[in-house]
């Protein structure tokens, strides 16, 4: 009995060992519902099953381990028959995907997940009418344009440094940044403006982040892990995001992506060119967020692509056999493209209207393999830089010449004429709002020419030249007339030129200097030198429009000065000329206004200075209270910090001074 | 105003010192040599030789004795009139700074941190009476990175040590552990300077800034942002100025960009933390700068090996109301 007992209960245990208790798997994710299936007598149930198998077996991956039919009393089928498959992803596979599977003519089959059943046999009987919520309407991003800062004529600007991301308003009264807000950390590699200054752009591991509105709130974030670069269409509605991807997958792209930037929503992503074909921005907006465009990857045409929905304009590209380049007018749907010489044909600049494709202008050129397009900022001039192969006969004696086309592209029939310019060209740009034309050019850095050409009725003119320059950028002022002629990435020379009285209003320097930015109202301009490409004495510079120094900032690993942009101008010119004839009753009223503001700016600051002086000297007198009152330790230490009266030093000078000589005659008496 | 020029070493300076009188300038050199001027007129009294880079220097009280510290490891007491030397201590690397407690009865030295050797603050107990002046009384826990500066904080209680972590760690000297870090700057801090009576105290750094400290508290009262690097401060005694020195160092400025500005001495408002202006003379990174106790002369000290003694004007004192430390009486 002692022996029997004893091996009953190591058996017991060996058991449990070796025997874990079976798990009864008792959900039905991997079984289907199949409707619809035709009703057949019971000699002919085999025969549908293989049928049925056959076709919801027919997907990736997809194994069927069990059918059944449903059947009735008289062993026909019902209409319906579960399927069980090996994976709960095959089920579900089958349900979004054979679907409406048709099977014949009369039988269209229909497929639900079975656990779905559950759901709906637990549906609420009575009706409840969705609730309606309350609308809350987004916050005015244009709000910065009516703080009483901005009324005044103030303008913000973000800076970052270090760790830190500055944004301040520019009252040059004061004589440095007011920052409005400073954070740290806000963004992982740099920030960016959009263009009309509605949203800051962060960036981050996982995508990007738009700040704005009054408090500076998160508007939305766009998800796109390792971007790199941001581009917003010209009214801010839209915005492209890059990202490197190695090797993309072509059916769903990832490096370049295209969002609508309300609703955060996704419209379509891109694949990327070759690295060495890569430029930023990767497609061309045309003006009022109408289209995106590039080139085809085989020089085919162009792919222009509508929005928002995304779509290749009329469904296929616009075709123009070996285009090398194209750019976009900034105010009209107008856009002009180039194909370069190919023998024997010469090469071609043509100005096409969207979406009609309406030819507007066309230019034949001889011998040029490339070109550059420099649109001005209204669209009313295009002008096009153009290479040529020299040939064989050219003189090496000869002085290099550069061409431009110039198209007057708001007028009747797009009149265009030519000009050339001698030496090649270092820059180029247009005067906004104007008619004149900037180019630096000539043969060594330290010889550079600078010409100042004017658009006339009939003619392009000369109308100031510049020689022996160490120049090599170009700043208009937004405003035009002024422009700022800089030496960036070397000396930093700067030259401040009055383009209507053609004068220059003088040269400074700021050493190093890496970027230029003008203040939108044209009043005041940015020199900066980055910590990105230089590493001592980085900050920046804040200089009138006429060469004035306001201020200077050094900071330590400073990295970016940008001002905030402003929205398009939205008087008329008529408005703007009315302003101006009576700018003295608006000048009267804003002196008051600022008078009255400076004084109670000046009480502020005041206030503060005799606050901060007060603590100061709380700390200091508490103090020296407490350091008299340790003089016994002091004694004790044998500390003598403070001059006693007594042992005053004093170096003593003898001076003996020569006050008369008198001669005295003695006379001697015989 | 018109500086006198004192030019005599070759080297860099390394610190520029006056006794508590104010009529002594003591200046120390990277050319081994540590000079003695009278400060009214320049006049150059005499020189210490030591036997390597003197990287920092001390003067008792009573204008008796001189300690150096070398970078042929070794700190030395000198005589000052006399010129000879007195007793001097080895180490096992370059002696980074020196200086005497309150009241002269013991010397701190602070020794580099070089491969093997971690940097370490020595105590010394000092004893002018007797032939053997310097003996070794304790040393503090090493801080596992480079030492810029030691000084003794009030009534000797602690010491503070500059590190080159950008941290400013502070010891108790009874408990002779550390008790308190402060971790405001991002690199390496270059300096500590008392203001009079050492009721607060200024730290430089590398970033760019300095900040003022109230010594009882530790709360920090101002930062001075120059932009760049700091590398010496001299506080006003008298008015609330604060002078501040430094710039780029040689290596990290291309030559055909030096912009000689950048080497001026610097004078802000302790309070405000503006600046007020600043004085041109060095052509090289300012390193050390120092005010008669009277507040009436500073000296600075560059790389480029000269020294200037300022003698302030009259409009200086007309300039800004004297920092009153005793509150008026009240009826």
């Amino acid at each position: 009995m002692t022996i029997f007992d004893s091996d009953e209960e190591e058996l017991v245990t060996t058991l449990s060992d070796f025997e874990p208790p079976v798990q009864i798997d008792t959900s039905f994710n991997k079984f289907i519902v199949v409707d619809n299936i035709p009703v057949a007598p019971e000699a002919k149930h085999e025969k549908l099953k293989s049928i049925l198998v056959k076709i919801y077996q027919n997907r990736p991956g997809a194994e069927v381990v069990g059918i059944h039919l449903a059947l009735d009393a008289q062993r026909n089928t019902k209409g319906f028959a579960f399927i069980e498959y090996s994976k709960k992803e095959s089920a579900i596979d089958a349900a979004t995907s054979l679907n409406n599977y048709p099977l014949d003519k009369s039988h269209t089959l229909k497929v639900n997940l079975l656990d779905d059943f559950s759901k709906f046999a637990n549906f609420e009987e009575t009706y409840k009418p969705p609730t309606r919520e309350d609308f809350k309407p987004k916050p005015n991003y244009n709000q910065w344009l009516s703080d009483p800062k901005a009324l005044k004529g103030y303008d913000q600007f973000v800076t970052r440094y270090g760790d830190y991301t500055d944004i301040c308003w520019n009252e040059m009264h004061v004589g440095k940044p007011m920052v409005e807000k400073s954070s740290v950390s806000l963004t992982s590699s740099y920030v960016q403006w959009s263009n009309t200054g509605s949203y800051l752009v962060t960036f981050h591991p996982d995508g990007i982040a738009l700040y704005g509105g009054k408090d500076w709130i998160q508007v939305n974030l766009f998800e796109h892990r390792g971007v790199q670069l941001v581009d917003f269409s010209p009214e801010d509605k839209y915005l492209i995001t890059f990202a490197p991807i190695a090797s993309d997958n072509p059916n769903s792209p990832k490096s370049i992506v295209v969002w609508d930037v309300r609703s955060g929503k996704k419209l379509r992503s891109f694949l990327a060119p070759p690295k060495e074909q890569f430029t930023w921005p990767a497609f061309q907006w045309s003006a009022k967020d109408k289209y995106i465009a590039r080139i085809e990857q085989l020089e085919k045409g162009i792919n222009i692509y509508e929005t928002p929905s995304m779509n290749l304009l009329d469904d296929k590209i616009f075709e123009v056999k070996g285009i090398k380049d194209f750019s976009w007018s900034p105010t009209d749907l107008s856009l002009a493209y180039f194909v370069p010489a190919n023998d024997p044909l010469p090469a071609k600049i043509c100005l096409v209207e969207m979406p009609s494709k309406k030819l507007l202008a066309e230019k034949s050129i001889w011998g040029a393999t490339d070109a550059r397009f420099h649109w001005q900022n209204e669209g009313a001039y295009l002008c096009v830089k153009t290479d040529k192969v020299a040939t064989g006969k050219t003189k090496k004696e000869k002085i290099p010449t550069t061409s431009f086309e110039l198209f007057r592209t708001h007028e009747p029939n797009v009149p265009i004429e030519s000009f050339e310019i001698q030496y090649a060209i270092k820059a180029f740009s247009w005067e906004p709002r104007g008619k004149r034309i900037c180019i630096i050019h000539g043969e060594f850095k330290m010889n550079m020419f600078v010409s100042f050409f004017e658009v006339q009725k009939t003619s392009v003119k000369l109308i100031s030249k510049l020689e022996n320059r160490k120049l090599n950028t170009i700043f208009w002022s937004p405003r035009g007339t002024l422009v700022l002629l800089a030496n960036l990435g070397d000396t930093g020379e700067l030259e401040f030129y009055n383009t209507q009285d053609c004068e220059s209003y003088g040269t400074q320097e700021h050493l190093q200097c890496t970027g230029v930015d003008w203040n939108p109202s044209g009043r005041y301009v940015t020199t900066f030198v980055s910590h990105w490409k230089v590493q001592t004495d980085t900050g920046f510079n804040i200089w009138s429009f006429n060469g004035d120094l306001v201020y200077s900032v050094l900071k330590d690993r400073f990295f970016q000065f940008n001002w905030r942009p402003r929205p398009k101008f939205m008087l008329t010119n008529k408005e703007i000329n009315q302003i101006k004839q009576n700018i003295k009753k608006y000048q009267e009223k804003f002196d008051k206004q600022d008078e009255d503001d400076n004084k109670a700016i000046q009480h502020i600051e005041q206030t503060r200075l005799d606050n901060l002086m007060k603590e100061f000297l709380s700390f200091l007198q508490k103090g020296e209270q407490e350091y008299q009152a340790l003089e016994p330790t002091r004694k004790q230490l044998g500390s003598y910090e403070d001059i006693d009266p007594n042992d005053i030093y004093e170096s003593i000078e003898t001076i003996e001074e020569l006050i008369d000589i008198k001669t005295i005659v003695l006379k001697k008496i015989n | 105003m018109r500086p006198i020029s004192l030019r005599l070493h070759e080297r860099p300076i390394t610190q520029v010192l006056f006794n508590r009188e104010g009529d002594l300038l003591f200046v120390a050199a990277k050319d081994k040599l540590v000079s003695l001027w009278y400060t009214t007129n320049g006049e150059r009294i005499g020189s210490y030789q030591c036997g390597g880079v003197v990287y920092s220097i001390d003067v008792s009280q009573d204008s008796k004795y001189l300690i150096t510290a070398s970078a042929d490891a070794k700190a030395r007491v000198w005589d000052v009139s006399s010129g000879r030397q007195l007793d001097s201590t080895d180490f096992e690397v370059s002696a980074r700074s020196i200086e005497f407690s309150q009241g002269d009865k013991q010397i701190l030295v602070v020794t580099d941190q070089v491969m093997g050797c971690q940097a370490k603050i020595h105590v010394f107990d000092f004893d002018k009476d007797e032939v053997r002046k310097l003996n070794k009384s304790y040393t503090l826990p090493s801080p596992q990175c480079k030492i810029t500066q030691a000084t003794w904080g009030p009534l000797n209680k602690t010491i503070f040590a500059s590190c080159e972590d950008g941290a400013v760690r502070i010891y108790c000297t009874e408990k002779r552990e550390l008790i308190k870090t402060i971790l405001d700057h991002n690199k390496l801090v270059t300096r500590i300077e008392w203001t009079k009576h050492r009721i607060m105290f200024m730290t430089c750094s590398k970033d760019g800034t300095a900040k003022l400290y109230d010594t009882k508290t530790l709360k920090l009262l101002r930062t001075f942002d120059t932009g760049r690097p700091i590398n010496a401060a001299g506080i006003s005694p008298l008015k609330p100025h604060v002078i501040l020195g430094g710039g780029q160092s040689a290596e990290s400025v291309t030559t055909t960009k030096v912009d000689a500005s950048q080497f001026k001495v610097r004078f802000f408002h302790i309070v405000y933390g503006e600046e007020l202006g600043g004085l041109i003379g060095h052509i090289g990174p300012v390193h050390s700068i120092c005010f008669t106790p009277d507040g009436k002369t500073f000296a600075t000290g560059g790389e480029e090996g000269l020294v200037q003694v300022n003698h302030l004007d009259e409009s200086y004192f007309e300039f800004d109301d004297d920092l009153v430390y005793n509150p008026p009486v009240q009826h």
